[in-house]
């Protein structure tokens, strides 16, 4: 009797908690994660090679162009838009969400046969802006700074200079050593917990809650300790989940180089690295660097990974002096 | 649409009633022997220490209920954690060879700084095997569900996305769960236990980062 009494009061508080709440659906759109621009249409954007990227420019598009492009696979640009003020320094500065990423349309895993789809659709995003004779610099930062050299190992004559904050690597090797260091824990650490727990209670294979699940997980890279030096979270809209798995697959598949023609490339590069960025640091930046054959390489104090938003201010004169020098 | 579910969560529970998730040799437990204490290790999704009570039941077949509760590493030892009150029951017995069935109710609290969330959930297995009185090993295969969640995000979550709704979600995930399981008596009261094995996410949805599980514990019958 009393285990039947116990059983029906457990049942009462459980059907009062739940009467009292919406019951949400996890798939409805932009309730746990933004609309993408395809879901959005009053989102910046634009349409080309068969997708549609979430995309915003500053300044006078006559101006030499700065294309941002930022980290992941399945970052944003969020984060980077301190670099408009560079549109105040005569630049025309191009901003988007790579393929899957931020605010863009999503696809499936499948879509992403190879790191060359990045590679065209950053020279489908160049083809839209670009005016005969323009300059055209590239300004990334970590798998953006990869897909910049991606892309100048591919057509070097294209592009008048880059500016590279934390590539993680230009061979898969270096960038998987770097990837290694960053990710190596203690075990018994809380921001394991962040990354590792939610796994239990969140499943998917649709975009919306994988999405969410990732953006959750990304408070680990900030949290206490982290290797990176970040020191706080830094702006976000959504993370590319889907994206980010199918860069991997893709790496492990077939390891890339994007070294083969880099030697042709003898304009100066900026490569900056995060002072506070112990999984980092002036050897890997040595090495990684190494592969153009006309380096300025510069350590970024007071800040780690994430230098286009916290080490803004230090690298702003340092940029625009280099970029001065292509005007 | 909401009493729908309300009522099939209800239901869930109420199934989950009667079961448990410590690993039981029925052939060690003697007859005086009522109540089983587990300490337990290994991962669970995070480094976990687990620590489970049950009591024997009775029934038409060997059966108990109880509960564990588990939480992962780290310096905030209450922010997450699992508490899982179920029971098992052993439905066929066959010169040594058993098949158990084991069911949980699930209650899920993980805490970020960008959300709080709590679940509810449910965990079902079956488990067979050979059990000597001092010795056993099985199989196990199970499923794993979380039903329903209540996500409550952070200011610095609203910050990123103002839009962000909080509120009971339904369904948030599930896993399949397998592996083996064995025993080993020590004297007249302790158990040794190991379960090792895989998960697999339902559906085609993708697994998890680590998709396998160890436990590694301790058992006092008494």
């Amino acid at each position: 009797m009393k285990n039947f009494t116990l059983f029906v009061f457990t049942m009462a508080v459980v059907a009062a908690t739940f009467s009292s709440c919406d019951i949400l659906d996890p798939n409805e759109h932009g309730q746990l994660v933004p609309k993408t621009v395809d879901e959005d249409p009053s989102l910046p954007s634009i349409s080309v090679n068969g997708t549609m990227l979430h995309a915003e420019t500053f300044g006078n598009p006559n101006n030499p162009m700065i294309v941002v492009l930022h980290g992941g696979p399945g970052g944003d640009y969020r984060g980077m838009l301190k670099c408009s003020k560079f549109s105040e320094d005569g630049f025309f500065v191009v901003f988007y969400d790579q393929r899957g990423s931020g605010l863009s349309k999503r696809h499936s895993k499948d879509t992403y046969y190879s790191e060359k789809i990045f590679i065209d659709d950053l020279d489908a995003v160049i083809k839209y802006y670009r005016r005969p004779g323009q300059k055209v610099i590239l300004m990334g930062l970590s798998w953006g700074a990869m897909l910049a050299t991606g892309y100048v190992n591919s057509y070097p004559s294209e592009i008048s200079g880059v500016v590279m904050m934390e590539p993680g690597g230009f061979i898969w090797r270096d960038a998987e050593a770097f990837i290694a260091r960053q990710r190596s824990v203690d075990v018994m650490a809380e921001n394991i917990n962040d990354l590792l727990y939610l796994d239990q209670i969140i499943t998917s294979s649709d975009h919306i809650l994988l999405d969410y699940k990732m953006g959750l997980m990304g408070a680990s890279e900030n949290s206490e300790g982290n290797k990176l030096g970040n020191a706080g979270p830094t702006p976000t809209w959504r993370s590319g989940a889907v994206v980010n798995a199918a860069a991997f697959d893709i790496v492990r598949r077939r390891p890339f180089d994007f070294t083969t023609n880099l030697s042709q490339y003898r304009t100066k590069v900026l490569f900056a690295y995060g002072e506070l960025d112990v999984a980092y640091g002036k050897a890997h930046a040595e090495l990684v660097s190494s592969a153009y054959p006309n380096v300025q390489l510069v350590e970024i104090k007071g800040c780690g990974h994430e230098i286009p938003y916290e080490g803004f201010d230090t690298i702003y004169p340092i940029a625009k002096a280099y970029l001065d020098t292509i005007k | 649409m909401k009493t729908k579910l309300i009522a099939t969560l209800i239901a869930l529970m109420a199934v989950s009633q009667a079961a448990l998730s410590q690993n039981v040799n029925w052939k060690s437990l003697r007859q005086d022997q009522h109540n089983l204490l587990q300490l337990n290790v290994g991962y669970d999704y995070g480094f976990t220490t687990q620590l489970g009570y049950a009591r024997t039941i009775t029934m038409l077949r060997p059966a108990m209920v109880g509960l564990d509760f588990s939480i992962p590493m780290g310096n905030d030892l209450l922010d997450d954690f699992k508490v899982r009150l179920g029971g098992q029951i052993e439905v066929l017995e066959f010169n040594g060879f058993s098949v158990t069935v084991r069911i949980a109710s699930v209650f899920r609290k993980y805490q970020s700084s960008l959300v709080s969330v709590v679940g509810f959930g449910s965990d079902f297995a079956i488990v067979t095997g050979y059990y000597a009185p001092t010795w056993s090993i099985g199989g196990e295969f199970g499923f794993d569900k979380a039903i329903t969640t209540r996500f409550k995000h952070s200011a610095q979550m609203k910050a990123k996305f103002p839009d962000i709704k909080d509120g009971w979600y339904v369904p948030t995930g599930g896993h399949y769960y397998y592996g083996v399981q064995g025993g080993k008596t020590l004297g007249e009261t302790l158990d040794l236990n190991l379960r090792i094995g895989a998960t697999s996410a339902q559906f085609h949805d993708q697994n998890a980062m680590i998709p396998y599980y160890l436990q590694l514990g301790l058992g006092a019958r008494f």
